[in-house]
């Protein structure tokens, strides 16, 4: 992940320190991106390369002041008004994992489905609950944002398993999978197999 | 669109206006006789009957199918030519050669039987052949084969206990046997049926003659118009079948035409008024139902006009429906009225009605007038449904519509002004009874007219403010009960349902007040000017005069007093004699002794017909009081008595004035018009030479005495219209003898009774006096039709109530499950139609009844007699209990609704 | 939970079958679920998967087909109409998605409504109503009629008729069907509070993030419960989830 931008943002309200501006960083963030230190120099320095910061020296000892230069300035309120860009081409782990679930016989996913879901709403169970204990507004804006792309994860799995169910099944064996697991509760939060999943 | 329950509800809004036009329809028609019914009353099967008109043979005019309608066609000033009556048999000639002939003498006669004695009209002649059937209707036994054999009317038969085979006596005439029962079309009193060489029918040609009394009928000759003329131009007047079913164009009187019922056109106004409002809340429900598909249609880009053609299609059909369904009805509701008043309506009843009558060719003109309902009442809502607001609609916004505040201010003027008329009128009524003649006349007209205006003005003013007071309702009903709350609320928010229904029955509700009021008032005013003939309940026997004295007389009235009547107190009035009933020759009338009330005392219009005055003038001048006038300003009735006998006239302690005059040698008059400061003029007229008091005509001699006046019980003056005591009675010269016995009956003397003491009474010669039993009006058929009128409105207001609160429920089911998935009671819908009800009922009687009785209060202005009490704690106790009963009845009636899963259930 | 109480909701084998024309319909299929106080349970499914008649029945406007249903310990099934009707003024708070006031009834009569119906006298109704109005904010709203308050007013006047009188099972169904987001969580932050403040909640919702804020998530399909989350022990965000 790229602090560039968001050193950049802090030093326009003022010259830091590299240790000030990781502390500022992480109190603005709720705390959910800690930060190396030497991540934070290292992105120091190359920004001075860069033209974008300017170091000022201060009153002795080795501690570096940095300010944010008129480049610097200006790529700042270009990030501003220009959007995050939509990674057309990621990693997204679930996807592929059901992708393949999907096209390998003698897989049941469905279940597969069904256990990434449940994992999903326990964990948003969880970020709602740990939303409401909280009182921090930046914590709370971060929260909410895990909890929308949960759900949105949840509506993508929910509509990818309503697509998938209207197909027929592909079976080596010709044993099915229950779609269903019958009955009782389950309070336990391990992923449930479906039965007769063949390997 | 297509919700059936909906559409049956619109329907019976139309039915019922039509059901009510149907009804009056209906009714008015078995009032009228049709042609057939007429000639068969009046002819039977005969072509045509004759009467003598002029005796003299004077040529008359008469209306060719109005035979009564008479004018005397002699010209020049009147001065009729000769003396002559008509014989029998000079009619006869004057009838077609040939014609077959059935000819009936009417008369009256009395029949006795050794219990009981009746009067009875008597028709001599073969009242009984076929060809007069229609007219008389055999009842039972056979037609009489000679001449001691007679039949009589069932009414007779009941009153005198007489049955078929029994033996009777007709007055003098001797016995004859009952052999059948006939009855005329309306039999009211009793008749009796003789052949025309019965000896009483003979008795009565000879003392009653032809003229007047005789009707021949034409078998099997017609008689055309120009036959009639020709009877006419002899003084003959005919009923002709032929002429009344093909009227000539041209000559004779035209016959008097019926007014066009203005009652009738107000009902309909009223009615169609009435419907529409009904109706028109029933499409602005059912349309805010379906706006949410119309909705869809006009955003699918369905065009307005075809939305509105669809629901004024709609509209049509139900009205159609509406129209002929409650049409019919009506018409089952008219027949029914007819039933009732056919056998509980006294002999009124059965004059009245003709007939199970049907005028068919109504009905489609109901069920037009249901479908221009229809159409019209559906129009506004498709127009407002075709204009909608379409994307407010299918996002399922749902604001009432903002009360218009003008429409209270138009309703508050509105009722003032209608006030206003309502007053003006009331004093222009009054203001006519101090003009007299055509300009009166002309007053009460205009009068009227504002009347009617005021009443419907202030009507509508308050029906536009229903909602207001609807509103008002619902801010106090804060504290109410939940159950009248939610009622409340309901009807001020969905003002389309209950505005209408409230008018419409508010509208029912002051018609029936005003008409029973108005009936009601007519037989509080009969009361006040009923003047009985002897005091009420108890009998005055008359007795005839007798050259050698009555005192025979009275003894037998008296043992017949005592043995039918033993509890009853009977007493004996001595009076002068009656000159009328003297033979000539038999006693010296050249001194006959009248009493004469000064022309000062005399009322104007009697002395001087043309002499016209205000009805306030009139009433003021106490010399005017019509029970005064019955008596006429000279009299020869005096009784001769005592001071016990006064008592008994007056029913109470004679005052000292009349005392003090009695025993003084003065005449105590019971009429204070015979009074002149203290003195009464006794006047003596030859009437052997032929003189009588008249206007402007002095006695030869006249004697003054003291005089002094005393009130009498209503019905005695037929004993006298004074009294002296015998000694002033041999000083003014005149013979006296018993004339009348009072007899004072515990109860009410029965028709029985009545006939028992004329059959007990009768005298040695045969004769029978006449007994006077005192009564009071005969109101049953105001009665009759009151409960009638009642039962309408109630069913007009319990279809509208029901129609309303099916609406209400209907909007309202939505709101049940809610109610019910928050515990309610399933029982609370059945309170909130329970309140509904009532709050409709009662919001329409605070309108109807006060506007109602307006016109009751206003119409009583235009008489002197303001004695009327308006039966105030009636009215409020009758709309108290509807309102109760209409609650009630709500709440019996509603189902309870189930709680079921709202989305099952929307 | 302490396995001594007694559950406020206690459903045991419930089945609920009806004939639609000439097929039969399972809306619910032998369910078993147990509600105690303190506790929201959320019921999410697709449509038709019966979650709308389990609420129905678990409040006493529907009777099941089989099963037994108890509130509060007393069974429902002996009870007559009358009783039930007492049942659902006393116990049971329901809030609908069309929220279902009363159009001819201010905020407050609709929020004293279940009070009124139970004969309290009107000055403890309105003071009482009084009270939940204030609870869901609307205080100064109390005169308005519904159609004069916006669409998250009138959930909330709903939710205020569900809660007043203190009723310990509120059910919700679909209470934020029609409200934007922001609105919606603040009602399901409503019946959060009630919760925690003791009553037991279950609220049907397809929401998945409105479901979150349930101790129980309960997944209902063709009429059976298929499956159950709870959260895990609380942790801090970096541990869990997918992201």
């Amino acid at each position: 992940m790229s602090i560039k931008h968001s050193l950049l943002v802090l030093l326009g309200e003022g010259d830091r320190y590299g240790y000030e501006l990781r502390q500022e960083f992480e109190g603005r963030t709720g705390g959910v991106w800690p930060l190396n230190v030497g991540q934070v120099y290292t992105t120091l320095e190359r920004l001075e390369r860069d033209g974008l910061v300017t170091r000022e020296e201060s009153d002795g000892g080795r501690q570096v002041r940095y300010r944010l230069a008129d480049v610097g300035r200006t790529e700042v309120e270009q990030w501003w008004s220009s959007p995050v860009p939509v990674q057309k081409v990621g990693r997204d782990d679930v996807a592929l994992k059901i992708a393949l679930a999907a096209s390998t016989p003698g897989v049941d996913v469905l279940a597969v489905i069904h256990a990434q879901r449940r994992a999903v709403m326990t964990s948003l169970q969880d970020l709602n609950r740990a939303k409401r204990t909280g009182s921090d507004e930046a914590w709370e804006l971060v929260a909410d944002a895990l909890i929308f792309r949960a759900e949105a994860e949840v509506r993508w799995l929910d509509h990818t398993e309503a697509r998938l169910a209207q197909r027929t099944p592909v079976t080596a064996s010709g044993t099915r999978g229950a779609l269903q697991t019958p009955g009782a509760s389950a309070p336990d939060a391990v992923p449930a197999t479906g039965e007769g999943v063949q390997r | 669109m297509r919700k059936p329950r909906e559409g049956v509800l619109v329907a019976a809004l139309v039915a019922v206006p039509a059901a009510a036009i149907m009804l009056i329809s209906t009714v008015m028609a078995s009032q009228t006789p049709t042609l057939d019914e007429k000639l068969t009353a009046e002819l039977g099967q005969t072509q045509a009957w004759v009467r003598v008109w002029d005796s003299a043979g004077n040529p008359v005019v008469q209306a060719p199918t109005v035979p009564e309608h008479v004018q005397s066609a002699v010209e020049g000033d009147g001065a009729l030519e000769g003396t002559d009556e008509y014989t029998a048999a000079e009619v006869e000639a004057l009838l077609p050669d040939g014609a077959r002939t059935i000819d009936l003498l009417g008369a009256s006669t009395f029949l006795h039987t050794p219990d009981a004695s009746a009067r009875a009209t008597l028709t001599a002649g073969e009242a009984w052949d076929e060809s007069l059937a229609g007219i008389y209707t055999l009842v039972d036994g056979s037609v009489p084969a000679a001449d001691d054999e007679i039949m009589i009317s069932p009414t007779l038969a009941s009153v005198a206990g007489v049955a078929v085979g029994d033996a009777v006596e007709l007055a003098d005439t001797g016995e004859y046997t009952v052999v059948g029962i006939l009855s005329p079309r309306v039999d009211g009193s009793g008749t009796v049926f003789t052949t025309s060489g019965a000896p009483v029918a003979v008795g009565a040609l000879g003392e009653w003659g032809i003229n007047g009394s005789m009707t021949w009928y034409l078998v099997d000759t017609p008689l055309s118009w120009s036959d009639v003329q020709e009877l006419n131009r002899q003084g003959l007047v005919a009923y002709s079948r032929e002429v009344v079913t093909g009227p000539p164009v041209t000559g004779g009187l035209t016959p008097i035409e019926q007014e066009t019922d203005a009652a009738l056109l107000g009902a309909g106004a009223v009615g169609l008024f009435a419907a529409m409002l009904l109706a028109g809340a029933a499409f602005a429900v059912t349309f805010r139902r379906q706006r949410h598909t119309m909705a869809m249609l006009g955003a699918n880009g369905a065009h307005g006009s075809s939305l509105v053609a669809v629901g004024v299609a709609r509209g049509l059909w139900l009205g159609l429906a509406g129209g002929v369904v409650g049409g019919v009805f009506g018409i089952a509701l008219g027949l029914g009225w007819d039933y009732v008043l056919l056998h509980w309506g006294g002999a009124e009843g059965q004059y009245s009605t003709w007939g199970y009558h049907v005028n068919w060719s109504h009905l489609p003109l109901t069920a037009a007038y249901g479908a221009l309902v229809g159409i019209v009442s559906a129009w506004v809502p498709a127009l407002a449904a075709s204009r909608l607001d379409v994307l407010g609609v299918l996002r399922g916004s749902t604001r009432p519509p903002r009360a218009r505040r003008w429409t209270a201010v138009l309703g508050a003027l509105a009722v003032i002004a209608g006030g206003a008329a309502m007053a003006w009128s009331a004093r222009l009524l009054d203001q006519s009874l101090d003009l007299a003649g055509g300009a009166a006349y002309a007053q009460r007209s205009q009068a009227s007219m504002i009347l009617v205006a005021g009443a419907v003005l202030a009507f509508g003013g308050l029906a536009l403010l229903v909602p207001v007071m609807l509103r008002l309702l619902g801010r106090a009903a804060v504290n109410a009960p939940l159950a009248g709350r939610i009622a409340v609320r309901d009807a001020s928010r969905s003002i389309g349902r209950t505005a209408p229904v409230v008018a419409a029955i508010a509208v029912t509700i002051a018609i029936s007040t005003g008409l029973i009021l108005t009936l009601d008032r007519g037989r509080a005013n009969l009361l006040d000017y009923w003047t009985p003939h002897a005091p009420v309940g108890d009998a005055i026997v008359e007795l005839g005069f007798a050259i050698e004295g009555t005192a025979d007389q009275a003894d037998i009235v008296v043992a017949a007093a005592h043995d039918v009547l033993p509890d009853a107190e009977v007493t004996v009035f001595d009076a002068f004699l009656n000159f009328n009933g003297v033979e000539p020759g038999a006693v010296d009338m050249s001194a006959v002794p009248f009493l004469l009330a000064p022309e000062q005392n005399v009322c104007p219009e009697l002395i001087d017909p043309e002499f016209s005055v205000s009805a306030r003038e009139r009433a003021a001048d106490p010399r005017c009081d019509s029970r005064e006038i019955d008596f006429g300003p000279w009299t020869s009735r005096i009784v001769v008595g005592d001071a016990d006998d006064l008592a008994a006239l007056a029913g109470t302690d004679p005052g000292d004035a009349a005392l003090d005059a009695l025993a003084g040698g003065g005449v105590v008059v019971f009429s204070s018009s015979f009074l002149d400061e203290g003195t009464v003029t006794v006047g003596f007229y030859d009437v052997d030479g032929g003189e009588f008091p008249d206007f402007g005509s002095l006695p030869d001699e006249s004697l003054t005495l003291p005089g002094a006046f005393q009130q009498v019980a209503p019905g005695t003056m037929r004993v006298g219209l004074a009294m002296v005591s015998p000694e002033t009675a041999a000083e003014i010269g005149w013979p006296s003898q018993p004339t009348s016995v009072l007899i004072d009956a515990d109860e009410p003397i029965t028709e029985q009774q009545q006939a028992q003491l004329s059959a007990a009474a009768r005298m040695p010669d045969g004769s029978t006096p006449w007994v006077y039993v005192g009564g009071g009006p005969r109101d049953t058929y105001a009665a009759v039709v009151s409960a009638a009128i009642m039962g309408v409105a109630l069913l007009l207001v319990f279809s509208s109530v029901s129609i309303a609160l099916g609406l209400a429920r209907a909007d309202a089911r939505q709101d049940d499950f809610t109610l019910a998935s928050l515990g309610a009671s399933p029982q609370l819908a059945r309170s909130v139609a329970a309140w509904q009800g009532a709050l409709i009922v009662g919001l329409a009687g605070a309108i109807g009844a006060p506007v109602g009785t307006a016109w009751v209060v206003v119409q009583g202005f235009s008489t002197l007699d303001r004695d009327y009490v308006l039966p105030w704690w009636w009215i409020v106790a009758a709309s108290l209990a509807l309102t109760g009963v209409v609650a009630l009845a709500a709440w019996v009636f509603t189902k309870v609704p189930k709680a079921v899963h709202y989305r099952l259930a929307a | 939970m302490t396995l001594d109480e007694r559950p406020a909701l206690a459903m045991r084998g419930v089945t609920k079958t009806y004939v639609d024309g000439e097929t039969t319909v399972t809306a619910l299929a032998d369910v078993t679920l147990d509600v105690f106080a303190g506790e929201m349970v959320a019921v999410m499914g697709t449509s038709g998967s019966g979650k709308s008649t389990l609420l129905a029945i678990a409040g006493a406007l529907l009777a099941p087909t089989d099963g037994e249903i108890e509130v509060d310990g007393r069974p429902l099934g002996k009870l007559s109409a009358r009783k039930l009707a007492q049942v659902r003024r006393e116990r049971v708070g329901f809030v609908f998605q069309d929220y279902n006031l009363l159009p001819t009834l201010t905020s407050l009569e609709n929020v004293a409504l279940p009070l009124d119906l139970g004969g309290a006298s009107s000055a403890t109704a309105r003071s009482e109503a009084r009270r939940a109005l204030a609870a869901v904010g609307l205080r100064e709203r109390a005169s308005s009629f519904p159609d004069e308050l916006s669409g998250g007013q009138r959930q909330r006047v709903a939710i205020a008729r569900a809660i007043v009188g203190r009723r310990r099972l509120l059910l919700a169904d679909e209470p934020t069907g029609a409200l934007d987001s922001v609105t919606g969580e603040a009602v399901l932050k409503g019946l959060r509070e009630r919760a925690d403040e003791g009553a037991a909640v279950v609220v049907v919702t397809h929401d998945a993030r409105h479901a979150a804020w349930a101790d129980r998530i309960v997944y209902l399909a063709d009429g059976r419960i298929v499956d159950e989350t709870r959260a895990s022990q609380p942790e801090s965000l970096l541990t869990g989830g997918t992201l």
